[in-house]
């Protein structure tokens, strides 16, 4: 076994801006490469030049020790390299077969210009079997869980006889179960002599499955180890460039008041296709509590926030705020009454790019009196309670007159935060608050949901990482097909038991109360 | 012929031409490109059709210019909106407002107000389909249809098969629904896009030839009506899925045909009657719209 891909010097510019700075990657053959760095480290760049869905800037790819000449995803898949995006790239309304055969379908015996759907079943099946995977070829994609998804992708490299797979944060939309099964597919694609290349920032993948790590940080590669030399603090103190503290320090006090500050009763919607999404969802908040909600994405979780913070309508069930009735209220009527709202897109919802940053940090409170002067806004206020909220929260920014579009993920997020917090809000909605941030801001914002629970606010967290919810809430819902399935403790359930109530399944011992 | 059958015979000699057009237009539509220049195309179509009939009296010769000069137009429309990202509404506003000004230019200069082939006599054009024609009733609705028609009704067949069955078909629909999965897998966008708005541009010149040359041999500025559009709305309510799209284009054409046999009994409102298929339009885009957001509960814009 030898080096099967290598890197010189490879860079990527866009315009002024260097994603990738010379980088030398070594892959040997039969290996799990494990590359590791944070949102926005320039992994996904890296990968994307090696399938050549990106030009580099300049520097040379090696496969098998020759320079590669192709120029197109095509080229890359017929050498022998195959990716799996981290956004799938399937054909929704497409059959599994017609998904794993696009772009090398296969033509009719006597008519070559049909193509022989039958063949193309029969063929797909056998692929499937192959490789031990468990999918219908005339199931719709669309039908299918995300996890089913994953495997046509990875199918559909199979099938072209790809010799290195990369994964591009494969597990990022699985359940713990999905995870563990993805990984010991992936192990049994190596024992089949398959290179993979793992994208990804869970450390603890990294140590399960990989036979060697990349740590990648602003461009550059600052370091090459063996897994078995190393371990998920050592990575991550590489990744972020000082100490980090892993898990948050909580100490589940919360302020064991008895008052109940928001109860959501039989909450329904459906979505546009007519399904029921959010499906009789109750639960209740008490003062100085977190109440998470864990789930796999696309479990309703999101029109459920989306049904909370006014975007989108009820059919049935009520919500209560400090006993008045708040169903189907607007957000900017939610927001009077003192709730605080994270979303779940900060780009789509939360911000809007293209404005100032002092403009941005008065959204949701331009009605009020606050910011005006005889019913026009005073800039000069503006200006100032904006620079108010970047030196108490510490957002860094390039320019003050600018747009929101300078701010890295991070300190966008953090600029929402500070903006929803300084309303004193005594509800903070809280939806995915860490998605796409760098491991120092998650610290932060993490701390910040705990100071406010710990002065007495009530949280409803979302989010789609479990070691997140499990790690900050005081109790758990887990959501499944639009249910909430079961409430736990998270103190006293392990991450494999929500797991399972994620995959819809209920535990015997470990639910708290059942639904 | 009973009033019955002479409304269905019409039906189907009203339907050809946005037949036409939604059969070749469901496949830029399938391939994400909404192409509004359909209506100009088959302007287009109808103008050089008759203009080449008044220096010749050779089918074929008629036929290849209003193919070619639709697939130039398609061409411009595929360069600009393809190639150059350009938007697709200003484009087919364009082209939809360039073909009338060019043709009436052409009108001026020779000093008339509407082309008329006199050789051309319609009723030579059309032919009776052996064994078709000998059903009873159906075949009186069928058989006796110019050339276009039968392209048309064939061209049903042939957009299923070709969008269905076919890599050019199977791609085209990739590009419209996930051009991500396209480019991921090596299938060029632009190449089959622009492939699909050419073939709209080919049907369009077939469709405006049928209008003026087979039918009358005379061309009219504007004599296309806004078929075109309703089109348009035929692709848009069938989803593009040539069966679906092709009934709705035969409810249009039903309502012309009405429009056309019941004015005799309607004396001086007969005018009246035209607005039908424009109603009947607006009406159904309004129904299938209600009906498609009945479930949506979402409070943004869009």
């Amino acid at each position: 076994m030898g080096t099967i891909l290598q890197t010189k010097d490879l860079t990527k510019k866009f315009g002024d801006f260097t994603a990738n700075d010379k980088i030398n990657l070594t892959v040997e053959e039969g290996e799990i490469k494990a590359i590791v760095g944070e949102n926005g480290a320039g992994k996904s760049t890296l990968m994307n030049m090696l399938y050549r869905q990106l030009e580099p800037t300049s520097g040379e790819i090696y496969l098998r020790g020759q320079p590669i000449e192709f120029n197109s995803p095509r080229d890359a898949i017929q050498h022998g390299i195959g990716m799996v995006h981290q956004h799938f790239m399937l054909v929704p309304s497409f059959k599994v077969y017609e998904n794993i055969l696009l772009g090398t379908e296969l033509a009719h015996d006597k008519l070559r210009f049909l193509v022989d759907h039958k063949k193309e079943q029969q063929e797909c099946a056998e692929l499937i079997k192959r490789y031990g995977f468990d999918l219908d070829v005339n199931e719709v994609v669309e039908n299918l869980s995300v996890g089913q998804q994953q495997k046509i992708e990875i199918l559909k490299m199979l099938y072209r006889n790809v010799d290195i797979l990369i994964l591009d944060e494969p597990t990022s939309v699985l359940t713990p179960q999905e995870v563990d099964e993805l990984l010991l597919q992936l192990k049994e694609l190596k024992a089949q002599g398959k290179t993979i290349i793992l994208i990804t920032h869970k450390l603890r993948e990294v140590m399960q499955v990989s036979d060697s790590v990349t740590v990648i940080k602003k461009g550059q590669i600052i370091g090459n180890v063996k897994t078995s030399e190393t371990n998920e603090a050592e990575l991550a103190q590489m990744m972020v460039g000082r100490k980090v503290l892993l898990t948050v320090q909580n100490d589940h006090i919360g302020q064991e008041s008895p008052e109940v500050i928001y109860t959501v009763n039989d909450l329904t919607t459906n979505n546009t296709y007519g399904n029921i999404v959010v499906d009789h969802v109750s639960f209740e908040i008490k003062k100085g509590e977190i109440y998470g909600i864990a789930g796999v994405e696309g479990n309703g979780q999101s029109e459920l926030v989306k049904l909370l913070s006014g975007m989108m309508e009820a059919t049935g069930g009520t919500v209560h705020y400090k006993g008045e009735e708040i169903t189907n209220l607007w957000a900017d009527e939610l927001r009077k009454l003192g709730i605080a709202i994270i979303p779940e897109d900060r780009y789509a919802q939360g911000l809007c790019k293209e404005m100032s940053l002092s403009a941005n940090s008065i959204a949701g409170s331009t009605t009020s009196d606050a910011f005006k002067k005889n019913g026009i806004f005073d800039f000069k206020r503006i200006r100032q309670h904006c620079q108010e909220l970047i030196d108490h929260y510490q957002i860094r920014i390039a320019e003050f007159e600018g747009n929101v579009s300078q701010l890295s993920g991070g300190n966008a997020q953090k600029l929402i935060i500070a903006r929803e917090m300084n309303r004193q809000p005594d509800l903070l909605i809280a939806s995915q608050p860490t998605r796409g941030v760098d491991i120092g801001a998650i610290e932060f914002i993490h701390q910040q949901i705990l100071d406010f629970r710990n002065s007495g606010g009530a949280v409803l967290l979302i989010s789609s990482e479990l070691s997140e919810v499990m790690s900050l809430s005081d109790r758990i819902g887990v959501m499944y097909k639009g249910k909430i399935l079961g409430e736990v403790d998270p103190l006293e359930t392990s991450e494999t038991e929500i797991g399972l109530l994620m995959a819809g399944t209920i535990p015997q011992e470990a639910v708290v109360y059942e639904k | 012929m009973n009033l019955l059958s002479r409304i269905l015979y019409d039906m189907v000699y009203h339907t050809t031409p946005i037949l036409l057009c939604v059969l070749g237009g469901l496949f830029a539509y399938k391939a994400g490109v909404l192409n509004i220049a359909l209506e100009g195309m088959m302007l287009a179509g109808s103008f050089i059709a008759v203009f080449v009939a008044l220096h010749t009296q050779n089918t074929l010769l008629i036929y290849l210019s209003a193919l070619l000069v639709c697939a130039v137009i398609g061409l411009v429309f595929a360069y600009l909106a393809v190639k150059k990202k350009g938007n697709v509404i200003i484009i087919g506003l364009a082209i939809n407002m360039l073909v009338p000004a060019i043709a009436s230019f052409i009108l001026q200069y020779m000093g008339v107000p509407n082309l008329t082939a006199k050789w051309v006599n319609p009723v030579n054009f059309r032919f009776d389909i052996p064994l078709i024609k000998d059903i009873p009733f159906l075949g009186s609705i069928l058989s006796g249809h110019p050339l276009g028609t039968y392209i048309g009704l064939l061209m049903i067949f042939v957009a299923s098969v070709v969008l269905y069955k076919t890599r050019f078909g199977i791609y085209t629909r990739v590009i419209g629904e996930s051009p991500n999965a396209a480019t991921s897998l090596g299938i060029q966008a632009n190449k089959y896009a622009t492939w699909a708005i050419l073939i709209g541009a080919l049907c369009c010149a077939v469709a405006g030839l049928n209008l003026s040359y087979e039918r009358l041999g005379i061309f009219t500025n504007g004599m296309t009506a806004g078929r075109g559009f309703i089109a348009i709305a035929a692709i848009y309510c069938g989803k593009g899925k040539p069966v679906q799209s092709a009934m709705y284009a035969f409810i249009f054409g039903l309502a012309r045909s009405l429009a056309i046999n019941l004015s005799v009994f309607a004396g001086p409102i007969s005018a009246l009657f035209d607005i039908i298929p424009y109603l009947l339009m607006i009406a159904i885009l309004a129904i299938n719209s209600a009906y498609e957001i009945r479930n949506y509960r979402m409070r943004t814009y869009w």
